[in-house]
């Protein structure tokens, strides 16, 4: 699921091009050369500052399932958006467009993420409203 | 292609085509002059422009952009190249300092009273009281992340001067550095009805040979907007687990070797 994910998603990342100028270190933790899509029900949803943590186990081809953890955006402009821990937490499969953490553990930085027919740009190395920003 | 690699893509087609939700015009650029309001009438009440309201400042992370090269004392440049192997104080949830604490995110509430203005920062939980009753500078007060700030009034600009600020913030993400012997004079003004212009001139003899001025303009946030709490330590894996990193925060990737002496253009 993670290969064939990070090579269909890649061409994608390039298209939705979020800057990676980050208000926390990004660098220091995600790899921006290693995006990655994934597919999951929500288990935890941290919705606090200064960034949403968001827990998720992921189904794999074989039928296993791999429990992930990604960084979202930060709560306030998520809240201000019209978001809520509640929108996360609705049962529906979440999808998150993100970049792999450096040292191969499975958590993500969400770019963005869709749940039924919602969609959000949510990068998490942005801080401030309204947009991620 | 492959049956997940084809569905794996129409995830990603459908996300790219259905975000962002709501397009945010991009902030406005760091300036060195007011610009032309756009016409709308300022309010006002006691008889001057009434500064009153929520704003929705952004990020401006290089705000000496448009004055460089900075005219870098020796100890000044030092600092500067310094950043390279420090972690950003905002990182550590240090308060932001002045006048850091206006280019940094999140939105933040005016309230104009007949002797101070109160401002209150969502970003950190933070809040400024500057007083406009002709009071001086507390002398005998410790330095402090935030300073010590008195204001008068010019006209229908507010000017608040801070002093006794320590050396522990920084000016920006850029990593724009500044010493303990900062004096920030700010000049508040509402242009118009939705627009506010903010400018501060960093007088530090110490990292500076002389003064020099950036400013910005602030929009008026959407009216339902209210302050929101923002607790930087509440549960901030990036700092707990040791993620972060030194160097500057936006990204200029500089090392402190590609500047050279005295007062080079930034990278």
């Amino acid at each position: 699921m993670r290969t064939i994910s990070v090579a269909c998603a890649a061409a994608m990342w390039i298209a939705l091009a979020a800057p990676l100028s980050a208000h926390h270190s990004f660098a220091a933790q995600f790899d921006g050369s290693k995006p990655i899509t994934l597919q999951g029900a929500v288990t935890k949803v941290e919705w606090r500052n200064p960034h949403i943590w968001v827990y998720l186990d992921v189904k794999n081809p074989d039928g296993s399932v791999t429990a992930w953890q990604c960084e979202g955006g930060a709560p306030n402009a998520l809240t201000r958006q019209g978001w809520s821990r509640k929108d996360l937490e609705s049962g529906e499969l979440l999808t998150i467009l993100g970049y792999l953490a450096k040292d191969g553990s499975k958590t993500c930085n969400a770019r963005t993420w869709k749940v039924g027919d919602r969609s959000v740009l949510a990068g998490s190395n942005d801080g401030g409203p309204p947009a991620g920003r | 292609m492959t049956k997940p690699l084809a569905s794996a893509f129409a995830i990603a087609v459908s996300l790219f085509a259905a975000a962002p939700v709501r397009a945010q015009p991009p902030p406005s650029p760091v300036l060195t002059e007011m610009p032309k309001p756009n016409g709308t009438p300022v309010p006002r009440v006691d008889g001057r422009a009434d500064l009153s309201g929520v704003w929705n400042k952004a990020i401006h992370q290089n705000t000496s952009r448009p004055v460089e090269p900075l005219p870098f004392t020796s100890a000044g440049l030092e600092a500067f190249n310094e950043v390279a192997e420090l972690i950003d104080p905002t990182s550590r949830c240090i308060l932001p300092g002045v006048p850091r604490v206006n280019n940094s995110p999140y939105p933040f509430q005016i309230m104009q009273l007949p002797d101070r203005v109160v401002f209150v920062y969502e970003y950190m939980h933070n809040f400024r009281v500057i007083y406009t009753d002709g009071r001086g500078h507390r002398g005998h007060w410790e330095p402090s992340l935030m300073g010590d700030s008195v204001g008068r009034w010019d006209g229908d600009t507010l000017v608040i001067e801070t002093v006794n600020l320590t050396d522990r913030t920084w000016l920006d993400d850029h990593g724009n550095r500044h010493s303990d012997a900062l004096r920030v004079t700010e000049r508040w003004r509402r242009m118009s009805a939705d627009e506010l212009w903010y400018e501060a001139t960093i007088d530090d003899p110490k990292f500076y040979t002389k003064p020099w001025t950036t400013g910005w303009v602030i929009p008026l946030a959407p009216k339902e907007w209210e302050i929101m709490e923002y607790a930087c330590t509440d549960n901030n894996k990036d700092l707990y687990d040791g993620h972060l990193q030194p160097g500057s925060l936006d990204g200029s990737g500089r090392d402190g070797t590609a500047i050279a002496t005295p007062a080079p253009p930034r990278l």
